[in-house]
């Protein structure tokens, strides 16, 4: 597969920028525990958005992990998902059932207010081996997943669905709450989870996040606004700038403005596709209405799958 | 120091290192001050990486340019219908937006005219 290259690339940055602001952030008196951190989120961010082929032998693990963690794949279906074997005794159609797994631990989390004697975690997030590229490690983890759920269905063998099953767990953690208690608070929870967090991936990494102590205190409010949206471009926001330009015709004879129409139309055609190309340009020439790009260093995002290139030409009418 | 493109944080490697730091600047464990220096070394590492470490090469063929545009240096085209070959795979797609920054380094790119 042509794209085989790009984990390799990827995984280069993400090590290469981690290795670089080590200083930065000794400099800034962070602590070296939050690097390990973002390196974590950082790759499986980039894994779950199945942009790419991950190496064969972290393929397993992260394929228990979406299930155990109850990561819809749904969202972003990969066109050839890589052939891995699966954890038969848990089905990818229960993975909503899995996500009240998730849940319900954070119940149990959330109820020890002074976070002594923590529930054990039915899953565990994989930022944690993050760093730890051994293969010991992940077959480890996967054990303990296995067993982990092994243990559940043994004290739950009288109930069929595994959302009682999550239900008994927590009954035997020894919350004696009611079961319609539990419903709702569950119900409450998804549908706050929802809510709250729009990517199906940031529930298992702010879980970490939650876990883990500010290392320093906040030196700005925490509710700055992120410096960079994901959706914009900032430095060429070329068709927020036409829309700005269109806004001055509004006033006046804004629908049968020709200037508006195509404007428009052009801005919109532009912002809502998926597959683009970030890349350098050497050479853009025209003769008549066939145009010749010569381009370098792309990035391209085509079907939910990336792909890279050193030197691309490209040859179009208008 | 060298400037570098900000073009790739938009790329999916991009976006999910400025959404991985946004929530590490919600949770209060880092400042944006030092969010912007990741980015920067972003910048820096990706196009390093690209520049050394990719030898694809792709062509884009037959494509209808729907949309172009030249403004601050930086040409986007939107191309309906456009064949990709990287390689021996073959791709088509029936709209692509190509967003290009001049090759020549920004502080080239004679900001003196503008």
């Amino acid at each position: 597969m042509s794209n085989s290259i790009v984990y390799t690339i990827y995984n280069s940055v993400i090590n290469d920028v981690i290795e670089n602001v080590k200083k930065d952030f000794e400099d800034s008196g962070v602590d070296e525990e939050v690097l390990k951190i973002l390196h974590g989120i950082w790759k499986e961010k980039v894994k779950s958005a199945r942009v790419a082929p991950w190496e064969q032998n972290e393929g397993i693990l992260e394929e228990t992990n979406q299930i155990v963690n109850g990561i819809s794949s749904t969202s972003n279906p990969y066109p050839q998902p890589p052939q891995m074997p699966q954890n038969d005794s848990m089905p990818k159609g229960e993975t909503a059932a899995a996500n009240l797994s998730i849940l319900a631990t954070q119940t149990i989390i959330s109820d020890n207010s002074n976070g002594v004697g923590r529930a054990p975690q039915p899953y565990l997030p994989q930022i944690k081996n993050g760093n730890g590229n051994s293969l010991s490690s992940t077959t480890d983890n996967i054990t303990k997943y296995g067993m982990m759920y092994d243990n559940q269905q043994t004290e739950a063998s009288h109930n069929n669905t595994v959302v009682d099953q999550n239900l008994s767990y927590i009954q035997t953690v020894g919350k004696q709450q009611q079961q319609q208690e539990i419903d709702m608070y569950i119900e409450q929870r998804i549908k706050e989870k929802e809510r709250q967090i729009p990517r199906t991936l940031g529930e298992s990494t702010r879980e970490v996040l939650t876990q883990l102590p500010p290392q320093q205190p906040p030196q700005q409010p925490p509710q700055q606004p992120p410096q960079q949206p994901p959706s914009q471009q900032p430095t060429y926001d070329l068709a927020s700038r036409e829309s700005r330009q269109t806004d001055v015709f509004s006033g006046e004879d804004a629908i049968n403005s020709d200037l508006d129409d195509t404007d428009d139309e052009g801005a919109t055609e532009g912002e809502d596709t998926q597959n683009i190309i970030l890349c350098l340009y050497d050479k853009v020439t025209r003769t008549k209405n066939k145009w010749k790009c010569q381009l370098k260093d792309g990035i391209m995002s085509v079907n939910g799958r990336d792909f890279l290139f050193q030197k691309g030409n490209g040859d179009f009418e208008f | 120091m060298t400037h570098y493109y900000e073009l790739y944080r938009r790329s999916s490697i991009g976006m999910a290192l400025t959404d991985s730091l946004d929530e590490l600047i919600q949770s209060s464990h880092i400042d944006p001050q030092l969010a912007m220096k990741v980015l920067l070394q972003f910048d820096k590492s990706i196009t390093e990486a690209l520049e050394t470490k990719v030898r694809t090469k792709a062509t884009f063929k037959q494509g209808h340019l729907h949309t172009y545009r030249f403004c601050d240096e930086v040409w986007t085209f939107i191309i309906k219908d456009p064949n990709f070959k990287l390689e021996h795979e073959q791709i088509h797609v029936d709209k692509i937006k190509i967003v290009a920054c001049n090759a020549k380094k920004p502080g080239d790119a004679e900001p003196a005219k503008n």
